[in-house]
């Protein structure tokens, strides 16, 4: 679980590093996401290494940057088709930043069976959203 | 009390007297009216208005008079059709349904449950939406159940979960008769809504009352009719809306007794509203400084107030929050759950609500809530599944389906009853998507979304079967079969009941998970199903909807007689475990855990939210300088499917248009009715230019009914696929374009002067001059190169306008701009 929520956290830092990009509106939508994101997953990094995790707050927690990510990830599909339609920003910026947030959903669906794990099926569908669960068959 | 007298509108066409006058309900818009089918020898020959329907005291708007053409149109599809190396060719039903169990099973196990998609519609009947719920959801274990309401509604019912809980609007019809003040918020319902309209003008008319405030960025035919006109900039609703809290806060125009026992989050919507100074407000929406605090003055001191909401809010920028701070309003001043009161958020379809209300889009049936363990429970007990089969969270939208598509994780898309290659935003990427999926179009007609379907089930429509729609205010109507559908049709509800048989669909003991075999059988499901929930329906039976004419949700025990307005104890949905969704937050569209739903302690009360404006993603710039917005006119319905088979309605308005301003034509030398391209980086299209005065300069309309791949006037060639962060409504209504005319080039001879080439080409020597920016005295050297209009027609269309006993009359000068304009 560390290091899909380190990997996270790493791509999150870099995503920060470079913002805003170009201004357009949908910027100030996904800002206070990514703060968000950032700071949860600190938090959680920080919690799974107590030695007694508090397996309630890091539920909540894990809801969190999973429900930051299903607002983030079609917020940052627009940025991107409009910041390409409105060249407001080098396409291979674009590109790239696209790329990243991408990298980051997929380390959250490789995240899921440690959460599952975790919590039991039945309760990690109420952490999990189920794009990022769902298996094929399921 | 509606209506003084009551008006029985007719349009019948039959030789002799018909043989019987069927029972109905209008199926073209979300107004409900009450209506009887004329039919003969067993085929619908015309409609007339139900004189004793509260909606409508018999009358009629031309699109409900017209909506009987399409049942007897020549092209309607009467057998299956399935493509077969790129053509669609017919075939029994039999195969086109063995095809699609076939495609769904291997969808399962390739991709798996949600692997399969439901887009539907708002113009079905509560049992054909509920079938899609339990088939969906139960049978398929489905979370991508989404319909066309989506481009609609689905504003609506955010914007209610987050203020009140719950889906449902506060306030009715019947508040729209008492109330002192109402404001149309984005809602032109002289057109889209004409009979509701006509009431309120009746009223006016008779008391003087309601004094009407219309906010719109044209100048549209129910602005003709305000006291109070704000023509506003694009995208700034929320803006204008903070202006008007802020001057409300700041005037002590709030009832302190009702916000401290009744709401939560008061403070920090004040502190939010803070900066929205009318200085301010002026400079973001360019609405007059008077304009604004007339406005707020009247919405701060009026005893009643009704607001109605439509797409000019649903689908613009900030599209929830600007609803919520309507609700806002209402909240501060306490004018809800009274008499003459409340936010009436409205829906566009005769049913959207009603699809939202059953569970076939958006959360479980009965404002059941997807996130909340026990409303899962209560849902797999009432269905008798798993609960493991009942999947959880907020639903998905259109546009993220279609970003499944893309990436080939849809295996089947099942569409019923709507038309998203024309319908849909940047169509040309949806168009794309769908060609990466197995597509289903359930459609009594070939429209545009055909040509991408591999199967086509050809449906009834209105007049052949049964069932129920729930209009605007939750009124359930009925709907009666007039007539049998033509042979070779089968309904939507006995289409997939068929599909459930041969997917043998099972409940947890190994029955049929769908064991109703009629419309209202279904019902009586559904009724026990809703029965203790917000939209309870236990109290309901087809005869009583017959008989009352209609009756609004709630309707059980405590209210037999269904429920005026909703909120009177105001007493709220926002208890957790009562609660329709944990919200979002309103300014990301996060979706909220339960904790942090607890953590907001509503318990019962409404929950008033601080709203920030956001300026629309795309807007004009040199490339693309001018505004683009899409709507709807009073003669069409949607995309035509039935409207464009009225000879009637198609003859007034047969073809798509750009309305530019008077200032803006005469600037880039555009002449009334010359063929202009539009073009976004999406795409362009070419149509004919209407100069008028009802834009505002920088902004041009195009109506989105026009969408045949063949013409290239879709609107929606060009429109934005950006989506509200709440209610993932697509912005139709800001995008930004440019516009160039069509022009041939003629070069002038020594036997073509100008007046030969403007003869020539039908134009005057000044339309000639204007089309070349030439001042008098014109002249051209033999060899110049001279522009004429490519094609140039007459784009007038009448206006529908009854409650003022005019019918002629433009509404827009069709005209060049006068010198003394200047
Ligand atoms: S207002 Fe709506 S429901 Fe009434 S007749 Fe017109 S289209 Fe039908």
């Amino acid at each position: 679980m560390y290091y899909q929520l380190y990997q996270a956290y790493l791509i999150i830092q870099r995503l920060l590093a470079n913002f805003p990009v170009n201004n357009n509106p949908l910027e100030l939508r996904i800002s206070p996401l990514l703060s968000e994101a950032n700071n949860t997953l600190l938090t959680t990094l920080q919690l799974i290494q107590q030695p007694q995790v508090n397996e309630h707050h890091l539920k909540y927690l894990l809801s969190v940057i999973y429900r930051n990510d299903e607002a983030l990830d079609p917020l940052t599909r627009a940025w991107g088709r409009a910041s390409l339609w409105m060249d407001s920003a080098s396409p291979t910026v674009i590109h790239e930043r696209l790329k990243w947030y991408k990298a980051y959903k997929k380390e959250l669906e490789q995240l899921v069976p440690n959460v599952k794990s975790l919590y039991g099926e039945e309760e990690a569908r109420y952490i999990v959203p189920p794009l990022y669960r769902k298996e094929v068959g399921a | 009390m509606s209506w003084k007298k009551p008006r029985v509108d007719v349009n019948l066409y039959s030789q002799g007297d018909v043989d019987d006058w069927k029972y109905s309900t209008c199926n073209i818009c979300s107004i409900g009216c009450g209506c009887y089918i004329g039919v003969k020898d067993n085929k619908i020959v015309g409609i007339k208005g139900n004189e004793d329907h509260s909606i409508n005291r018999g009358r009629l708007d031309p699109k409900g008079e017209n909506q009987w053409y399409a049942n007897n149109s020549p092209d309607r599809l009467v057998t299956p059709l399935i493509r077969k190396e790129g053509q669609l060719v017919a075939a029994s039903w039999d195969e086109a349904m063995n095809l699609i169990v076939e495609k769904t099973k291997e969808t399962l196990q390739t991709i798996g449950s949600d692997g399969i998609s439901f887009y539907s519609t708002g113009q079905g009947t509560l049992e054909t939406y509920y079938t899609i719920a339990k088939i969906g959801r139960a049978g398929l274990r489905s979370h991508l159940l989404d319909a066309n309401t989506r481009l609609c509604t689905a504003t609506t019912e955010w914007c209610l979960f987050e203020s009140f809980g719950a889906d449902g609007v506060p306030a009715s019809f019947d508040d729209v008769d008492l109330t002192d003040t109402m404001m149309f918020f984005g809602h032109n319902p002289a057109e889209t809504g004409t009979v509701f309209f006509e009431r309120i003008m009746e009223r006016k008319r008779r008391t003087g009352k309601p004094y009407i405030i219309v906010v719109d960025v044209r100048k549209t035919l129910t602005a003709k009719e305000a006291d109070l006109f704000l023509q506003l900039k694009p995208g700034t609703n929320l803006a204008l809306l903070n202006g008007i809290q802020h001057l409300m806060v700041k005037n002590g125009w709030v009832d302190e007794s009702f916000i401290k026992n009744h709401t939560v989050g008061y403070e920090r919507m004040k502190h939010a509203v803070e900066p929205w100074t009318l200085s301010n407000t002026v400079e973001v929406t360019g609405v007059p400084e008077e304009n604004i605090r007339q406005a707020a003055q009247i919405i701060g001191k009026t005893n009643s107030l009704v607001c109605t909401t439509l797409q000019g809010t649903y689908q613009s920028a900030d599209a929830t929050s600007s609803c919520v701070a309507i609700n806002n309003i209402h909240l501060i001043r306490g004018l809800i759950g009274k008499p003459g009161n409340g936010p009436l958020h409205m829906a566009g379809q005769p049913s959207s609500s009603g699809n939202r209300t059953v569970g076939g889009v958006g959360t479980y049936p009965g404002n059941r809530n997807p996130s909340n363990p026990k409303h899962i429970e209560e849902m797999a007990k009432l269905w008798n599944v798993e609960t493991s089969d009942l999947e959880v969270g907020p639903e998905k939208g259109i546009e993220e389906i279609i970003h499944l598509m893309e990436q080939e994780k849809i295996g089947l898309f099942w569409n019923i009853n709507t038309n998203p290659m024309a319908s849909l935003p940047n169509r040309e990427r949806a168009r794309k998507a769908f060609e990466k999926t197995f597509v289903v179009v359930q459609d009594p007609f070939l429209t545009e979304t055909t040509e991408v379907a591999d199967v086509v089930l050809p449906p009834a429509i209105w007049g052949e079967k049964e069932g129920t729609l729930e209009n605007a205010d939750r009124t359930i109507n009925l709907l009666t079969k007039a007539v049998d559908p033509p042979n070779g049709v089968k309904s939507d509800f006995d289409i997939l009941l068929d599909f459930a048989e041969r997917m043998e669909l099972k409940d947890k003991d190994g029955n049929p998970l769908i064991d109703y075999t009629t419309p209202e059988e279904c019902f009586e499901e559904w009724k026990n199903v809703s029965k203790g929930r917000p939209s309870d329906m236990s109290g309901i039976t087809y005869e009583k909807l017959r008989y009352y004419n209609g009756l609004r949700w709630p309707v059980n025990e405590e209210h037999p007689m269904g429920t005026t307005r909703l909120y009177t104890d105001f007493n709220f949905h926002t208890y957790p475990d009562d609660a329709q969704s944990y919200g979002k937050d309103l300014y990301t569209g996060r979706p909220r855990t339960k904790s942090e739903f607890e953590a907001i302690q509503a318990n019962g009360r409404a929950i008033i939210y601080d709203t920030h404006y956001v300026p629309p993603v795309e807007q004009p710039r040199h490339e693309y300088p001018f505004w683009l917005t899409t709507g709807r006119l009073v003669w069409h319905w949607h995309t035509r499917t039935k409207t464009g088979r009225s000879p009637y309605l198609q003859m007034i308005a047969p073809e798509g248009y750009v309305e530019i301003n008077i200032v803006d034509a005469e600037q880039l030398g555009i002449l009334p009715g010359e063929l202009v391209n539009i073009a976004t980086p999406r795409g362009s299209i070419n149509v004919p230019a209407r100069v008028v005065d009802t834009v505002q300069p920088g902004l041009v309309f195009i109506p989105f009914h026009y969408g045949t791949w063949e013409n290239n006037q879709s609107a929606n060639e060009l429109t934005v696929d950006f989506t509200d962060p709440l209610s993932k409504q697509p912005t139709f209504k800001q995008s930004s374009c440019r516009i160039k005319p069509l022009r041939n080039q003629v070069t002038v001879s020594e036997s073509g002067s100008l007046e030969e080439i403007a003869e020539l080409n039908g134009l005057t020597l000044e339309d000639l001059a204007r089309v070349n920016q030439l001042t008098p005295p014109y002249r051209a050297d033999i060899g110049d190169q001279i522009e004429v209009p490519l094609s140039r027609v007459n784009v007038d269309i009448p206006p529908y306008m009854p409650y003022r006993n005019i019918e002629t009359f433009p509404h827009f000068n069709q005209a060049y701009r006068s010198p003394d304009d200047d």
